[in-house]
């Protein structure tokens, strides 16, 4: 049984289809939720999914081996980069970030046990959307394709060093953002 | 282990569960809540972020990222054989796999095929012909001069007084009895002034016509008094023919509930109210508008409503965002198709106390 992405890569080229579908599994998911996520426009997003596997289908002979998940997320965020471009978003992904202090309120274990599995899912839901689009970007692409920080070094283009930087940073942003919420519904619950 | 070292621990972990299991951190999770508050909460962050990866895409997406295989494969394969194979025909359908150059291709050709529909259309409003056209007259040439003089002479010899000038002015010749006697003695009876005012009308009329816009509606109000009149004095003068027609079949055919248009015609010199083409469509639009705006509950907009207000979702007044919704999972994707409006209009949320409102507005 074929059990990494490039086997099951190799196998696709040749016409099978399980192969094929079984990446699709693999990859279709998140690339849709990162699309959405980094859009918020459903169509945009499934249109987007498929011009991912249309170009990697394409441009076959370009992948020289590696990971076949970091190529297709480095597919994925050109594709999102261009879409930014194009709709009038700012030159995007500068070089050097400004250091991000940690302004979390720290919340107590009871509370955050209290919170259910949906009301954090809604939570981080509402956060994305509030974080800035370079922030979001390499949160969705950690967390949500489950790139490891040496892959994200890989599909963003940039030191290992900078990477980790990059998450760290955009985590500070994230948690901040879900503590106040937290905080609020505490609040609210009367917890 | 310190609580900075374990941070980073936690932050950089691909697997939290394994955390707790080493000795060091095992041992300062015990001791620090803060600790333990931290890694429940990147606990619950990761499973919140696992749940979000985990929604479904579109039913539709999977199938169509099945289908680029398939159609992408066949054409390699018949490439390597068939250097003809990447034709124009092939390039051009496989540009055209993407989606949104699907959607505008089809817009394209709806858009075309309406507009040689429309332009195919035939010409429904009627157009007003000059009266010379209308009543199937040729259109006169004047005669020379050599053969005005010999109908003069000859309408001399048959006894009529007829002026010089009413030839030369209308240019009628005056002694074609045979072909046109009905309409040369009438021509005849008009004073040369008059014809030459009607040819003036005439004239006038043509060149409105040839001004006209093409397609353009023209809208020609009759007098309906005088045609009433004219109308009831026919019809008078046809039941009177009758002979089989008693006095009372009469007076019952000529009663004025019989039929509205037998209605007593305004006295002379009092103005009957009459309202022009325009003021009647007005009315006519305005009233439409009214009864629209009464009976139209857009359904969607119900359905739409329905969906905010089963879902017990507290969205603010405004555009509703159904994206936003269909991400949050109250939408389905095949209902946000279906509920999605025209570019440039929103569902628009209105709140009036615990009552709410959802239409189509203009953004």
């Amino acid at each position: 049984m074929k059990t990494t992405p490039e086997e099951l890569w190799k196998d696709a080229l040749h016409g099978d289809q399980s192969a094929w579908q079984q990446l699709y599994g693999l990859f279709g998911g998140s690339l849709y939720q990162f699309f959405l996520r980094n859009t918020r426009n459903v169509e945009m997003a499934a249109d987007k999914t498929q011009e991912v596997f249309l170009r990697i289908f394409k441009s076959r002979e370009a992948f020289s081996g590696g990971s076949l998940k970091s190529w297709i997320f480095r597919i994925a965020r050109n594709l999102l980069i261009d879409e930014w471009r194009k709709s009038g978003h700012r030159e995007v992904l500068s070089e050097n970030l400004p250091e991000v202090a940690d302004q979390s309120i720290p919340v107590e274990e009871e509370v955050i046990n209290a919170i259910e599995h949906a009301q954090m899912k809604a939570l981080i839901d509402e956060c994305l959307e509030l974080l800035d689009a370079d922030s979001r970007m390499t949160v969705c692409l950690v967390y949500l394709a489950g790139l490891s920080i040496p892959e994200l070094a890989e599909v963003m283009d940039m030191p290992l060093g900078t990477a980790k930087t990059r998450v760290r940073q955009a985590r500070l942003k994230l948690d901040a953002m879900l503590c106040e919420k937290m905080q609020i519904k505490r609040v609210e619950q009367g917890l | 282990m310190n609580c900075k070292e374990l941070k980073n621990l936690i932050s950089e972990a691909e697997d939290l569960a394994a955390i707790g299991q080493t000795p060091a951190a095992g041992t300062h999770l015990k001791t620090c809540a803060d600790c333990r508050a931290n890694l429940a909460f990147e606990e619950k962050v990761r499973q919140g972020f696992a749940a979000i990866a985990c929604e479904a895409a579109p039913p539709d997406l999977a199938a169509k990222i099945m289908a680029i295989q398939a159609e992408n494969i066949a054409p390699a394969e018949i490439q390597k054989g068939d250097p003809e194979a990447d034709s124009w025909l092939d390039r051009l359908l496989l540009s055209l796999q993407s989606f949104p150059l699907k959607v505008a291709f089809t817009a394209g050709l709806i858009g075309f095929l309406s507009a040689v529909l429309m332009l195919r259309q035939p010409q429904t409003t009627p157009v007003r012909e000059p009266t010379s056209l209308a009543s199937g007259q040729q259109q006169e040439t004047p005669l020379p001069a050599q053969d005005e003089e010999l109908l003069l002479a000859k309408a001399k010899d048959k006894g009529l007084q007829i002026q010089p000038e009413i030839s030369t002015v209308s240019g009628i010749p005056a002694g074609n009895e045979d072909e046109n006697t009905g309409r040369d003695s009438m021509q005849m009876a008009m004073a040369p002034r008059q014809r030459h005012l009607e040819s003036k009308s005439e004239a006038a009329i043509e060149s409105y016509n040839e001004e006209r816009i093409p397609g353009a509606i023209t809208f020609t109000l009759d007098s309906s008094a005088d045609t009433f009149v004219a109308d009831r004095e026919a019809s008078a003068a046809t039941l009177a023919d009758q002979p089989a027609a008693s006095e009372a079949e009469m007076q019952l055919a000529m009663a004025p509930a019989a039929t509205s248009r037998f209605a007593a015609p305004p006295p002379d010199g009092e103005a009957r109210p009459r309202l022009a083409a325009s003021q009647v469509t007005s009315q006519g639009a305005a009233k439409k508008m009214k009864t629209m705006q009464s009976e139209a509950i857009d359904p969607s907009g119900e359905e739409l409503r329905e969906l905010i207000e089963s879902s017990g979702i507290d969205l603010p007044e405004g555009f509703i965002n159904l994206d936003e919704l269909a991400m949050r999972g109250y939408l389905p994707s095949e209902r946000l198709k279906h509920l999605r409006p025209a570019s440039g209009n929103g569902w628009y949320l209105q709140k009036s106390g615990n009552k709410l409102r959802v239409f189509l507005k203009k953004r």
